[in-house]
């Protein structure tokens, strides 16, 4: 074999390589990480509320995908399927932040700690409004 | 005299208790989806359902963000919200229905009952009326709704490009599990 076919076949070989890379990363490429991502907004939880009460269209189209940290007043804490369910401001019609299972477990220590009426900051991707604004993929920034 | 308002008082009664009107409520609760065909399974799964049921007529209605719709694959994500479900533009699902065999269902007394609801879906913009079999459990003003039922994206006025049409399943599996407590003002 010569040297030019030979080199041929590593680029090609390469090339291939490359490709499937490109082709098994876009298909499964993970999931974007709250802990990492830096926040759109930061506001605070009344704020947000009123502004989707006010006009919801026009919150939806600043807020909605994006990542806010929120600062309020926990009012309620809930646990199902090893999800962590914050709601801070009013248990009904407030901000309700959802500390997804793969994050709750990450965030143990400090989840465990956050009590009725401490004020934290949180932050996660806004789903928009209903009965109250909806984070989900939360993370506790501070307590 | 004392005698009417006797009577009064006696139908004020009698009213009260047959108009025990109960509302149930959740806003975590759970609805999935799932897609399978021999080339790819889809799931994703909503825990921030909001549904309530009011006794009384039996009317029933549910609330979702398609946001919260959450996949294992970030890329489906993607492309559920961008492409198939718009969530940008219809960021909201809703269902209203009724319970058509509400005399077969007590709500204050425990035990499993077959539910049957009929209402109309909202997704996508698009409004579908659909009949939906389900069992309510009661266990001490506690409810438990459980439902599996089947939607077609085409219904939904959902365009599934011809490329990836073998990888999404012509019926969607829709499971509803929710866990109702009961309101209080």
């Amino acid at each position: 074999m010569n040297k030019k076919v030979k080199i041929l076949m590593v680029f090609l070989i390469l090339g291939l390589l490359a490709g499937f890379g490109a082709y098994y990363y876009t298909f499964h490429k993970p999931h974007k990480n709250t802990f990492n991502l830096k926040a759109d907004y930061s506001v605070k939880a009344q704020n947000l509320f009123s502004n989707f009460e006010e006009d919801e269209d026009k919150a939806n189209t600043k807020y909605l995908g994006k990542i806010i940290e929120v600062e309020g007043k926990v009012v309620g804490i809930k646990k199902f399927s090893d999800n962590f369910e914050i709601s801070l401001m009013d248990d009904l019609e407030g901000v309700t932040c959802l500390v997804d299972s793969n994050y709750a477990v990450q965030q143990k220590a400090i989840l465990d700690k956050i009590k009725v009426d401490d004020i934290i900051k949180i932050k996660g991707q806004c789903n928009g409004y209903l009965m109250g604004v909806k984070l989900d993929r939360c993370v506790v920034v501070s307590k | 005299m004392n005698k009417y308002i006797l009577i009064f008082i006696a139908f004020l009664a009698i009213g009260s208790t047959v108009s025990a009107q109960k509302t149930f409520y959740t806003k975590s609760g759970y609805i999935g989806f799932f897609s399978t065909t021999p080339l790819e399974n889809i799931e994703a799964r909503n825990n921030q359902v909001v549904s309530f049921i009011k006794t009384d007529k039996g009317s029933l209605s549910f609330g979702l963000l398609v946001k919260s719709f959450k996949f294992k694959n970030a890329l489906m994500e993607e492309h559920f919200n961008e492409n198939y479900a718009e969530s940008d533009k219809f960021p909201k699902a809703k269902f209203k229905g009724t319970i058509t065999n509400l005399n077969e269902i007590d709500f204050d007394k425990d035990g499993v009952y077959n539910a049957e609801i009929h209402g109309k879906i909202t997704f996508h913009g698009v409004s579908k009326e659909v009949n939906v079999k389900s069992t309510l459990t009661v266990n001490e003003n506690k409810l438990k709704g459980k439902s599996t039922f089947y939607l077609k994206p085409s219904d939904f006025n959902i365009d599934i490009p011809s490329v990836v049409r073998a990888k999404i399943a012509k019926e969607i599996t829709i499971n509803v599990d929710i866990d109702y407590k009961i309101y209080k003002k």
